[in-house]
């Protein structure tokens, strides 16, 4: 019983009280979410058997006095058991792989020369130790990125000098930026709101300082901050 | 800490002169009780020795002094992270990059790998009835050299020159170009020369287990502790060959002003894919041995024989296979395009199942006793 008083202290060690990348605020990140959400069932059933029949063996087989002089049956095999427990973790794969597949199909990252989307385009160039945002306009902006709601938002996405990553958490998932490449990545359908962004690769000295300020706005506000010139 | 030496002054931060003072009174210590119990004669015994045993003691022992060095690193991570924005002793900015480049490296190349290594050393020979290794001088020789390249990193930060560029050491930021001082060439020369010894071991051992089987040990009857072990020498063979590629061509990016991993020519993806060629086998490298150590002990104390033993093999085989298909699975965000993402994600969620067959394999086993 006294061991029981100790769970409320554990408790305390779950610090995080929002995974900002589980209630994501976009629909690219929406699918995302979805998928860590599906696999994460999944995986609880197959713990869940895992643990109750490890739980039950440690107990029910466990070493007695009794059974010092015990010699088990010399068992060869189980055709039955067998069959089981190769199909159903192949059938549960099976339907992980569906949705998997095709979001990892239609969200990954291109080079440049294979992508033809339509959006909002913005040219996003890192370097050490700053991000820097072009607009469609040439507006060009340091560590703030404006963009409108409910667009397909695509960033061209390029290195200065090292390996940098590119990551809204409360957006999408993170795209790495690479020197001398040009990488494409479309976050669709983003909520109004303001985020955090940060580089998500280590890329020397100061990259935890690394950040960059997101704010979803209306078409028409973005409309009205492109007109605005750039200070 | 500014130190003025010969009217030079001289930066050295407080943690480096820490541990300065904390190696050399332990040191002291150390040689006084040596002295003092008079076990100078077992220190050269094993400084000599060939014997698979002694060599197996002292990786274990060497993997587990490492072991408390990137513990302690990181404990200096967790205490650094522990409120936002802390300013813990001198674990901010590069230091912080330090300590954390050298947990890694060290925890995987140095306290994981040798004590495994340590354990093959000592149980391999007993379970196939062998007298040593097929080469007893060359596994000494593979020892000595782990040690070296593992003294040899310690030593980078008791010069105040620790790399920090992380575990993974990513080009274009481990290349001259970024990072022109010395810590990233102790990066590169340390995990060569320990990688080096890890694979004359990893050749040593595949010859023990072929040749050295004492009569009546066929393949079929082999521990699977010992399956494990050969499966894992040839994925060291591969995967360390692999990974010393990649850390010459850095060398020379280094050094010798090629450019491989930078520059409009070059392209620092090469290095990610040499990096995790080698690094996603590592994992299997490391869980393979002790998955056979939990299907030995379990069958010796449940008292019954390996439950599937022939498909606990091939299970072992076939994992070992698939973790060299599933390398791009670290580079998802690096843009290789949607095709490449998709197969490596396939050839991803199929290793699991392996994996999983093989445990419930192993769990139907303890239903005795
Ligand atoms: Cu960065
Ligand atoms: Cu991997």
């Amino acid at each position: 019983m006294k061991k029981i008083a100790i769970l409320p202290f554990i408790m305390l060690l779950a610090g995080c009280q929002s995974i900002t990348v589980l209630d994501p605020k976009s629909s690219t990140g929406k699918e995302q979410a979805y998928l860590i959400w599906f696999s994460l069932a999944i995986m609880v059933i197959v713990l869940l058997v895992v643990f109750i029949l490890f739980t039950r063996f440690v107990i029910r087989y466990r070493y007695t006095e009794k059974k010092a002089e015990y010699i088990p049956q010399d068992v060869k095999g189980n055709l039955k058991y067998e069959l089981t427990w190769t199909i159903v973790p192949f059938l549960l794969l099976a339907v992980l792989a569906v949705p998997t597949l095709k979001i990892t199909f239609d969200q990954s990252p291109e080079m440049a020369a294979e992508a033809n989307t339509n959006g909002v385009h913005i040219n996003v160039t890192a370097e050490q130790f700053r991000w820097t945002f072009e607009h469609k306009n040439s507006k060009t902006v340091h560590n703030e990125l404006i963009i409108p709601e409910n667009k397909d938002i695509v960033f061209h996405l390029s290195s200065k000098d090292v390996i940098h990553s590119f990551w809204i958490p409360e957006l999408a998932g993170k795209v790495d930026v690479i020197p001398n490449k040009e990488l494409i990545y479309v976050i669709k359908n983003a909520e109004i709101g303001e985020y955090d962004g940060k580089c998500a690769e280590f890329c020397g000295i100061q990259h935890a300082n690394m950040t960059f300020d997101v704010k979803v706005v209306s078409l028409d506000e973005y409309n009205q901050y492109l007109k605005q010139s750039s200070n | 800490m500014n130190l003025s030496i010969f009217g030079k002054s001289l930066f050295i931060p407080s943690d480096v002169i820490a541990a300065w003072v904390f190696t050399i009174i332990m040191g002291g210590i150390v040689l006084i009780s040596i002295f003092k119990y008079k076990k100078l004669p077992v220190i050269w015994e094993f400084m000599r020795t060939t014997n698979h045993r002694k060599i197996g003691t002292l990786y274990i022992l060497f993997g587990f002094i490492f072991f408390l060095r990137a513990g302690i690193d990181a404990l200096f991570i967790r205490s650094q992270l522990a409120v936002p924005n802390n300013d813990f002793w001198v674990f901010q900015f590069q230091k912080y990059n330090e300590v954390f480049t050298t947990h890694g490296t060290m925890m995987i190349f140095f306290a994981a790998t040798p004590m495994l290594l340590g354990l093959m050393n000592i149980a391999v020979p007993l379970q196939i009835g062998a007298r040593d290794l097929a080469f007893p001088f060359l596994n000494a020789v593979g020892f000595w050299l782990f040690f070296t390249g593992g003294m040899l990193f310690n030593i980078a930060f008791f010069l105040n020159s620790a790399p920090a560029i992380g575990w993974t050491g990513y080009a274009p930021l481990s290349t001259s170009l970024f990072t022109p001082g010395v810590g990233s060439d102790f990066y590169v020369f340390s995990l060569q020369i320990s990688g080096l010894g890890t694979i004359f071991t990893a050749l040593n051992l595949i010859v023990t287990i072929v040749r050295l089987r004492a009569p009546g040990m066929k393949f079929t009857r082999m521990p699977l502790f010992t399956w494990a072990t050969l499966i894992t020498a040839f994925l060291i063979l591969v995967a360390f060959t692999v990974l010393a590629i990649g850390l010459y061509l850095l060398m020379f990016d280094r050094m010798f002003g090629t450019k491989f991993f930078h520059g409009p020519d070059g392209d620092p993806v090469y290095w990610q894919h040499l990096f995790w060629i080698f690094g996603h086998p590592e994992v299997y490298i490391l869980a393979l041995p002790a998955f056979g150590i939990f299907s030995d002990i379990i069958s010796t104390f449940s008292k019954k024989r390996v439950f599937g033993y022939p498909a606990m093999v091939l299970s072992i085989v076939l994992i070992g296979f698939l973790s060299f298909m599933v390398w791009v699975h670290h580079m998802f965000t690096v843009g290789l395009g949607p095709v490449t993402n998709t197969i490596f994600a396939i050839t991803t969620m199929q290793l699991p199942y392996q994996l999983g067959l093989k445990y419930l394999i192993g769990y139907l086993q303890c239903e005795v006793v």
